[in-house]
């Protein structure tokens, strides 16, 4: 009896303390300070509150045309710090996003897209957001030596990185699969705030639009005329001309907007028509120059790459990597023979064959024209083709097309066959 | 003096300790259900670390004790009734050692929940680090920058400004400080907006934000907390305004009387005696599969001019100067291949941590002392009903 007694008084004290509800108080008196050295803390005094927070206005408020609100970088204020750019031809401005200060539908394709973000701080480093865009097109990352080796180019009052790459695009979540995307951005990063300018959509648009990203990243300026950020006049910052798009560049890198591709992805790479010089491609098995004036052609299953090595488009080109011997020198040849209806080769015949060193080891080519009994499309009355047998691949090139067209692409087919190596 | 006679009774009854054991029992219960709808930090909070509390019984509304309560009546209860006022013989040894470990257990649990601070120190690879941060609790930090490169920091415990929930400041004050510093919104979650031209905030505007406070999520830890801050200067009572949010990636600066100070809304933070570098963070993967099989850290555990490399995986943490570091966690956790990982180690500082130990074993002593000696007095009993 004695012990449920003090139990309900026990309960009684309970409640009578609930009731009681705490009030805040009016002041309190600190503890004394303490002393330390903070390992690995870096504090930026007088971080403007965008950068405190690392939301820009303009990550919430509705565009205006031709500009959003400037605000994450070095405390700009809204007004004449506005951001504006001139539209390139084509494209559709949309309503700016989270994260998406600026947001265009690039010419030519809707799902081809191109936006300016603005994060405080260096947003995780220049290396990182690089290898996560890599990472977006299933490209293995860059080292840091490579990182620091981008090409720089001027843009928004510093030295911005310049990436071009190309390959499996799967989106920012990885919920996408799109073969043969390409990547163009700029990465500005800066302890005071980075701006990334990325546009990404399929290869043939992107490379029609290479020059219009181009202009679009020059165009940036605030609403008091100043190049964004560098305080220049807007024009003493033109659109960057070929002359200042090479400036900065490495040597032997493109230049700003041609075919380069920081590392390709699955065979995937370029050549723009107006590129001084052929560059180096790669992917993940070989790398090759393609010869001036050759376009990349639609990717097709089977192949790693695809050309088309005439202004008409009439003459395509393309490159097969397939497992062990793939059947065989012989057997391969032959097998165009019965395409093009020509006479089945013997191994005297394969003798004769021109040689080419193709990837590391000795290739053959084969020169086949439409007979009779040809089974190949029509339009294809030449074949050149190239078989080179590597250690554990078996390498093929293949051009066809009308006869005068491919003969006049001899030359540049021996060169690009050459041109083949396995990727290191 | 009967008074007196009477609640030593009371307090040393069996009764009561079959009341309080009944007690704990539908508080672990009650706090078990309540975890369908609260997370773990809440519930603990409300049922195991108060001393009273309502529960809420559908639109009953039901006061009762805590389990801090319960827990230390009955270790009055034990200490009494299974110490003091029982009979001391060769026969209840056992019993005695037993409610000695059962007291030594009550004893490491209030040790840990009022002397013990846990959290975490997360690092991604090249980074290190003094201090831990909470995973629950929240500070104000007055930072100085001192000529020597170490800060001072002046800190306002969560307890000081969490009731500031209006446009009421509560004022810190602190005699180092040539300020004072007015706490006003505290809000447990918010986010930090921009003002728009069509937004209507229901807390002021500073330097074109405001804060939002939101609904508090399920995991506590999850929640990050935001105020009004306000620098009232001593001499002339000039003032400057801030928001401070929880998630903030620099400090708020103010300079007052030529000086800088930089003040931050920030989880509690607890200064290590060392340093922890992280060298190298392993993630091994199950085959052809996301989901990783195991995940280690390797760091540099940095005391003064000592260095050395210790590796902390899942089931073997660092012990090092009465700190407890597991490998908890790692992430992002949408992190891709490539991506640079962070490892998040768990830090316990519990003077208690191996009392608990200590109390089993005093309690398992005691156990089989008394139930071998009543073994050998039933097999006695029985040989001599035998014979």
């Amino acid at each position: 009896m004695r012990a449920q007694c003090c139990a309900a008084l026990i309960l009684a004290a309970g409640a009578s303390s609930i009731a009681c509800q705490r009030e805040a108080p009016s002041e309190r008196q600190l503890a004394a300070a303490k002393e330390y050295t903070a390992v690995g803390r870096k504090i930026r005094w007088n971080a403007p509150s965008a950068e405190r927070f690392g939301i820009s206005s303009s990550d919430f408020a509705g565009a205006s045309k031709g500009g959003a609100m400037g605000g994450a970088m070095g405390g700009d204020d809204v007004g004449e710090n506005a951001l504006h750019w001139e539209l390139p031809s084509g494209w559709v401005e949309r309503p700016s996003a989270q994260f998406r200060e600026a947001n265009f539908f690039v010419a030519g394709d809707e799902r081809a897209e191109c936006y300016l973000t603005t994060l405080a701080g260096e947003a995780g480093g220049l290396a990182a957001n690089v290898n996560r865009w890599r990472t977006q097109v299933s490209l293995p990352p860059l080292g840091e030596a490579e990182v620091a080796a981008l090409p720089k180019l001027p843009w928004l009052g510093g030295q911005a990185a310049y990436v071009d790459f190309e390959g499996h695009w799967t989106g920012m979540s990885g919920d996408q699969s799109e073969q043969g995307w390409r990547l163009v951005g700029l990465l500005l990063v800066q302890p005071t705030g980075s701006r990334f300018l990325k546009m990404v959509g399929p290869s043939e648009v992107i490379g029609r639009e290479v020059a219009a990203f181009r202009a679009l990243a020059a165009s940036f300026h605030d609403g008091a005329g100043h190049a964004h950020g560098d305080g220049a006049p807007a024009q003493t910052a033109p659109p960057l001309s070929p002359d200042q798009a090479t400036q900065g560049l490495p040597a032997g890198h493109p230049p700003m907007g041609s075919t380069a591709k920081g590392g390709a992805g699955q065979m995937k790479s370029e050549t723009i028509a107006d590129a001084p010089a052929v560059d180096t491609m790669r992917n993940a098995s070989l790398e090759w120059r393609a010869p001036q004036g050759w376009k990349r052609g639609p990717e097709k299953t089977m192949r790693e790459v695809t050309y088309l090595a005439d202004a008409a488009g009439q003459v395509e080109c393309y490159v097969t990597l397939l497992g062990g011997s793939g059947g065989g020198t012989l057997a391969n040849i032959n097998r165009w023979c019965t395409q093009m209806g020509a006479a089945q080769l013997t191994d005297a015949d394969m003798a004769k064959l021109e040689q080419v060193p193709m990837a590391g080891a000795a290739g053959v080519i084969v020169k086949l024209e439409r007979g009779a009994d040809a089974t190949a499309a029509a339009g294809q009355d030449l074949l050149l083709g190239a078989v080179s047998m590597l250690s554990e691949r078996a390498l093929f090139v293949k051009m066809t097309g009308p006869r005068d067209a491919v003969e006049a692409q001899h030359a540049a087919f021996v060169e690009f066959c050459k041109s083949l190596k396995a990727a290191r | 003096m009967k008074l007196l006679k009477w609640c030593y009774d009371a307090l040393s009854s069996l009764w009561l300790s079959c009341i309080l054991l009944f007690d704990l029992g539908i508080l672990t219960w009650l706090g078990t259900l309540e975890q369908v709808n609260t997370g773990l930090f809440e519930v603990q909070k409300k049922y195991f670390e108060s001393w009273f509390f309502i529960h809420h019984a559908g639109p009953i509304a039901i006061p009762m004790p805590g389990a801090t309560l319960v827990l230390a009546v009955l270790a009055v209860n034990i200490v009494l009734g299974g110490l003091v006022r029982m009979r001391k013989s060769k026969a209840t040894l056992g019993v005695l050692i037993t409610h000695i470990g059962i007291i030594f257990l009550i004893f490491a649990g209030y040790v840990k929940m009022n002397h013990s601070a846990d959290g975490h120190v997360t690092l991604f690879e090249g980074q290190a680090s003094n201090t831990f941060e909470s995973y629950h609790h929240w500070e104000i930090a007055i930072l100085e920058q001192l000529d020597d490169g170490r800060l001072r920091e002046t800190i306002a415990p969560q307890g000081d400004f969490e009731l500031s929930l209006g446009a009421t400041p509560v004022k810190l004050k602190s005699n180092d400080l040539p300020f004072e510093l007015e706490i006003a919104h505290f809000s447990p979650n918010a986010r930090v907006l921009p003002k728009g031209p069509m937004i209507t905030p229901k807390l002021p505007v500073v330097d074109g934000y405001f804060l939002d406070a939101i609904e508090l999520e399920k995991q506590n830890e999850q929640n990050i907390a935001g105020a009004y801050a306000t620098v009232v200067e001593r001499s002339g009572g000039a003032r400057q305004e801030a928001i401070l949010w929880g998630a903030s990636r620099q400090p708020w600066t103010v300079t007052v009387a030529g000086k800088q100070y930089g003040i931050e809304l920030r989880r509690e933070q607890f200064l290590m005696p060392f340093t922890v570098a992280l060298d190298d963070f392993k993630k091994e993967d199950h085959p052809r599969m996301n989901m990783p099989k195991s995940f280690s850290s390797d760091v540099t555990v940095v005391e003064g001019p000592t260095k050395r490399p210790v590796k902390i995986s899942m089931n073997e943490p660092l012990r090092q100067d009465g700190l407890v570091l597991y490998q908890a966690s790692w992430g992002p956790s949408n992190a891709r291949p490539g991506d640079p990982l962070f490892s998040t180690l768990a830090v316990v500082d519990n003077p208690a941590d191996q009392y608990p130990l200590y109390a089993c074993i005093v309690i398992a002593v005691g156990l089989v002392m008394h139930f071998t000696r009543k073994l050998a007095k039933h097999i006695k009993s029985q040989q001599s009903n035998a014979s």
